[in-house]
């Protein structure tokens, strides 16, 4: 069963007296364990479309069903209840938590979803080890470098196994050497143990590693390109 | 399934030490606001606790037993049945306190300059002295002692008498529809600083009395002072409870002096109002910083409800902050309280560069050096109005941040 199907996706933001489309007639599928990049210009609609997969966001018309959750009619706490469990998010900013350390943030999820101390502490220090950062979990986010800050982020995102990682532009604060070491990190997470990734990025090296890659322009899909 | 609360309460704290001299401040705010009103309120209690002493020792008791009715027409003869068995009994209730017999009277003075209405008390020297201030202010003379001739008077009536201590004045009163008379002889004059008591009060023996009025043994009047004003309700009711009912009234002073009590409840009013004052003062000022903080994470808000943390989750945690924050501010400001109080009870705050040697207030004549005493619940009310203030306050910023859209507040710069 695909993980997220968007049938005629429409988003439409209100400037002023002005209605300025975003989205127009989205038509998308994501199937399980994908590397899927979402490029395009800016103003294109990647982190529109990204922000109303992951709930955060609703559509003006158009459905929307993220693991089952048909996100257009679920609630505010539905959604809610879906991003905890069943999404993990990772930004440009990298937006940890700042006075949490690196472990604390990476368990953060978990602790919200009621896990326990051993559990957490056994999947944290795993996922630590995954991207690269063991040894550093006391260390709070300026303690750390861009690099290892979005390390942590990853952590977060797939601590709680989530069915689908959503990364907005995760390197886009990142120098290039950085960026590419971070992509690798994820690539390697949906090889091994098939962690679905959609990014939206202008990254030639995310474009490397994506098995799919769909081109917006003008909130629309113009070519969608599976390797 | 206590790791949520615990993990709020860790950010909480975190939090507050996040923006260490903002927190300080507001802190300081509301602990310099507690310990105004802990201070205040000593200096206030310890003035009320001083009038109510000064008003039953001159004119009442902490608790009065009196004939039935005599608080409502004054009557001399309504005297208390059986005044000896009932002194006993008081005695042996209160072993620590002070049982004062009075009559009161009212009746003419004469001199051969004219003549005067006067209030008249009736007393025992010895017992009166232990708790009436008036033994402590004779100008000229002596003080009664005992023999059954005397009279004290005030120092303004002794000068419309035109007499002084050693000479005679005619007292009349009127009992059983006859007026009887008896010579008395001044043995002293006393100034209060009260122009009611020192134009129109005098005191004489009490068997005198009880002989003019024929009372016998008996007394309009026995009055319990206690060493704490604030233990006159539970001897109230204790009172009421052993005394027999008949012919009796058992009375807290609020009763026996309604115009005392209301001035006191009057006062401590306008400290409420005061507190209240400062509490909205200070509690806007707690509002302020705890919206500011939260505008300024909103993007740190963005992401926590973007990770699936529940609005009302959002609202606990910047609640928790808030209490916290209260929790510690009301400690700081209680110990400061306590601080500031402690010169205040020991040494006294003294208004005689401004009054004088005393002060009158609602017909009770209050020294100029007042002794503040704390009253623990009213204490412990400021404690916790100051920490249910703080989190009250941060009420409209939390459920602001509940409100927030997570995707508007990551675009949060």
């Amino acid at each position: 069963m695909a993980i997220v199907t968007t049938e005629n996706l429409c988003k439409e933001y209100l400037q002023g007296a002005l209605s300025v489309p975003a989205l127009r007639g989205i038509n998308l599928t994501i199937e399980p364990g994908e590397f899927t990049a979402l490029m395009g210009p800016s103003g294109s609609g990647k982190t529109t479309l990204l922000n109303i997969v992951g709930g955060l966001d609703a559509p003006t018309s158009g459905r929307v069903v993220v693991d089952g959750v048909d996100l257009a009619r679920a609630s505010a706490a539905e959604r809610s209840k879906l991003r905890l469990n069943r999404l993990g998010f990772v930004f440009q900013a990298y937006n940890l938590i700042p006075v949490l350390s690196a472990y604390e943030n990476a368990e953060f999820v978990l602790l919200l979803q009621g896990k326990s101390v051993a559990e957490r502490k056994q999947v944290v220090l795993e996922m630590l080890e995954e991207v690269g950062l063991q040894g550093l979990g006391d260390r709070r986010p300026n303690e750390l470098s861009g690099g290892q800050q979005q390390r942590v982020a990853v952590a977060r995102a797939i601590a709680s196994q989530p069915a689908l990682v959503l990364a907005d532009e995760p390197t886009a604060n990142l120098d290039s050497k950085t960026g590419h070491e971070l992509i690798d990190t994820m690539a390697h997470l949906n090889q091994e143990h098939g962690v679905t990734f959609v990014f939206a990025t202008h990254d030639p090296k995310v474009l490397e590693h994506a098995r799919r890659v769909v081109q917006l322009v003008d909130g629309e899909i113009a070519e969608d390109i599976r390797r | 399934m206590f790791s949520t609360p615990t993990m709020l309460l860790k950010l909480a704290l975190r939090n507050l030490r996040r923006n260490l001299r903002r927190t300080l401040i507001t802190a300081c705010a509301i602990a310099c606001g507690l310990a105004m009103l802990i201070v205040s309120s000593g200096v206030g209690d310890g003035s009320h606790n001083q009038m109510i002493n000064s008003g039953v020792g001159a004119a009442a008791g902490h608790v009065v037993v009196q004939g039935q009715g005599w608080q409502r027409t004054h009557q001399a003869e309504l005297a208390l049945p059986d005044t000896p068995a009932l002194t006993r009994r008081m005695q042996a209730l209160f072993p620590t306190g002070h049982v004062v017999p009075r009559v009161f009277v009212q009746g003419l003075l004469n001199s051969p300059a004219g003549s005067v209405g006067v209030g008249l008390s009736a007393v025992v020297p010895a017992l009166e002295c232990q708790v009436n201030e008036l033994c402590d202010n004779i100008v000229a003379g002596s003080y009664l002692d005992g023999s059954p001739q005397q009279v004290v008077l005030g120092q303004t009536l002794a000068r419309t008498l035109h007499v002084g201590p050693g000479d005679k004045v005619v007292l009349m009163v009127q009992h059983g529809g006859a007026i009887e008379s008896r010579l008395l002889r001044v043995s002293g004059l006393f100034r209060i600083g009260i122009d009611e008591i020192d134009g129109f009060h005098a005191q004489l023996p009490l068997a005198t009395a009880q002989q003019l009025l024929g009372l016998g043994d008996n007394v309009t009047q026995l009055s319990l002072h206690l060493a704490d004003a604030r233990a006159s309700d539970a001897a109230t009711a204790q009172l009421r409870a052993a005394l027999p009912a008949a012919g009796i009234e058992v009375l807290p002073w609020q009763e026996a002096l309604p115009e005392l009590y209301e001035f006191v409840l009057l006062d401590d009013a306008g400290l409420y109002l005061l507190a209240l004052i400062i509490a909205a003062i200070v509690a806007m000022g707690i509002m302020n910083t705890v919206l500011m903080s939260v505008l300024e994470r909103q993007r740190e808000f963005g992401v926590l409800l973007a990770l699936g943390m529940t609005p009302r989750r959002l609202v606990t945690l910047v609640l928790l902050e808030a209490l916290l924050l209260g929790l510690l501010s009301s400690a700081g400001g209680l110990a400061l309280g306590l601080l500031g109080n402690w010169p205040l009870a020991v040494n006294g705050l003294d208004y005689s560069a401004l009054a004088g040697e005393t002060m009158e207030a609602s017909g009770v004549v209050l020294r100029t050096r007042i002794f503040s005493q704390l009253t623990d619940a009213k204490v412990a009310l400021f404690v916790v109005l100051a920490v249910l203030m703080t989190v009250l306050a941060a009420l409209y910023p939390a459920l602001k941040a509940a409100r927030l859209r997570p995707v508007q507040c990551l675009q949060h710069r």
